[in-house]
């Protein structure tokens, strides 16, 4: 049986930062080349569906009591701020400082959604109105790698001078945005080679997720750093693509024009340029080395990763952390029993002690050790 | 080297997610009985990850008790009984 609470929520979190964190040591080797990128990609939807599906698994739960710390926090955010003095809508409403954080980090989440949303929006109102390049250079060599590997998608290039640096947009349809630099044949076929393969991968896709979730959980920075992880990865996937039976005298050729593309970004000014969620600049060095180093992919570390992910997803839905609030010792001393702070209430044939105007004992039948007190009849 | 390293943090990093499915199989705690559910009533919607116990506690010779919630820090009973 499944069950969604307060503490299942945030062990799915807990679950997704240790998938993520996962991730960070597959990113180092897939840039080793030692597995493939698709390996890494295999755990976005192990990551997705952690956070998607935050239930606990009843009885078949392991709880992982944490008494330093964990409690603590919890009694702060428990902690009430406002409570109104009268009941609203038969209500009594009162603000503590979870409901407080909740809306908080809503507030900010929709409003970092909304501006990926109109970054997204803004460059397709900019891109929407500038006409296709009709170089006759370019589309040859849009059509050669088109025709070469066999991609059924039609894209269209445009050159602008406001745009730094290459890159594609478009979920359904291509465009790839070029700056306004002459470039040889050569550089031009590894540009489109590898904007089409973000194309041909639905990479786009992936980036806009990313960057839906790095805006929902901005407050974790794990979040962040697996967002520019990704972003690296994506790049990095491409590049693979694009150096596809390149000598070492291409790659190199390949990384100049990488490197060449890299300083003309630092020398426009970052509000005159068109550029697209620009991406993390140390990414470079990681392409870099992915490019230059020796990929030897080796099989059973592929196998043992996959592995590892889906073990690691599975497990995290058998154990929960949970705070451990111990029993106050003033809770369980014995109290002394007056006639001044305890009574009884009779209720057909129950009592209930009432001690400091607080429901205490409940006894099936009357105990002469509590006859001092005064007994009060209670009907219905 | 390096791989043979990152092989082994990431095998170290499953080992403990699996082993914790033996380790922390039913903590024990002392004068506390673990109950994965707690039900105060039938009608009563209570949460699942609710580590409870019971706390005793003698009065004028006779020995009560009454169900604490160790994950809220609460009383799950609402009064004491007698054990």
């Amino acid at each position: 049986m499944l069950d969604i609470n307060v503490y299942s929520v945030i062990n799915s979190i807990i679950g997704a930062c240790i998938l993520i964190i996962l991730c960070f040591f597959l990113e180092k080797l897939v840039i080793r080349g030692t597995i493939t990128n698709t390996i890494y990609f295999f755990a976005v939807p192990f990551l997705l569906a952690r956070l998607l599906f935050p239930f606990e698994i009843v009885d078949r739960t392991n709880f992982i009591q944490v008494s330093k710390f964990l409690p603590s926090i919890i009694q702060f955010f428990r902690a009430e701020i406002l409570s109104l003095p009268f009941p609203v809508f038969g209500l009594h409403i009162s603000i503590h400082m979870a409901t407080l954080l909740s809306f908080w980090l809503s507030f900010i989440s929709i409003l970092k959604c909304l501006k990926v949303v109109s970054t997204y929006y803004n460059l397709y109102v900019r891109l929407k109105y500038i006409s296709s390049s009709r170089d006759i250079r370019t589309l040859k060599i849009l059509a050669y790698i088109q025709e070469k590997n066999n991609f059924k998608f039609s894209a269209r290039i445009i050159r602008n001078k406001f745009v730094d640096s290459p890159f594609e947009f478009g979920f359904f349809k291509q465009t790839i945005c070029l700056p306004s630099i002459d470039y040889s044949d050569e550089e031009l076929y590894f540009i489109l080679a590898h904007e089409l393969y973000h194309f041909k991968s639905r990479s786009n896709w992936l980036k806009l997720f990313n960057n839906l979730l790095a805006a929902v959980f901005w407050w974790n920075p794990l979040v962040s750093l697996y967002n520019a992880s990704v972003t690296s990865i994506i790049e990095i996937s491409c590049d693979e693509y694009a150096t596809t039976g390149f000598n070492d005298h291409l790659k190199a050729k390949y990384l100049a024009c990488l490197l060449s593309e890299l300083g003309q970004r630092q020398d426009k000014k970052k509000s005159q340029s068109i550029h697209f969620l620009s991406p993390d600049k140390n990414s470079l060095s990681k392409r870099f080395r992915f490019i230059t180093g020796k990929r030897k992919k080796s099989k059973m570390l592929c196998g043992l990763s996959a592995f590892i992910i889906a073990t690691t997803f599975f497990a995290s839905y058998f154990f929960m952390v949970l705070p451990y609030f111990d029993v106050p010792a003033s809770e369980i001393q014995t109290p002394e029993f007056t006639k001044e702070n305890s009574y009884i209430i009779r209720k057909e044939d129950s009592y209930v002690i009432y001690f400091n105007n607080e429901p205490y004992i409940y006894l099936e039948c009357f105990d002469e050790s509590f006859s001092d007190l005064s007994i009060i009849e209670k009907t219905n | 080297m390096k791989n043979k390293k990152l092989l082994f943090i990431l095998g170290f990093i499953a080992q403990v997610t699996l082993s914790l499915n033996i380790a922390y199989a039913n903590p024990a705690y002392f004068s506390a009985q673990i109950i994965p559910c707690s039900a105060t009533s039938d009608s009563e919607i209570v949460p699942r990850a609710n580590v409870t116990g019971y706390q005793y506690m003698e009065i004028n010779g006779v020995l009560y008790k009454r169900l604490w919630s160790y994950t809220y820090g609460r009383w799950e009973d609402p009064y004491w009984t007698k054990a």
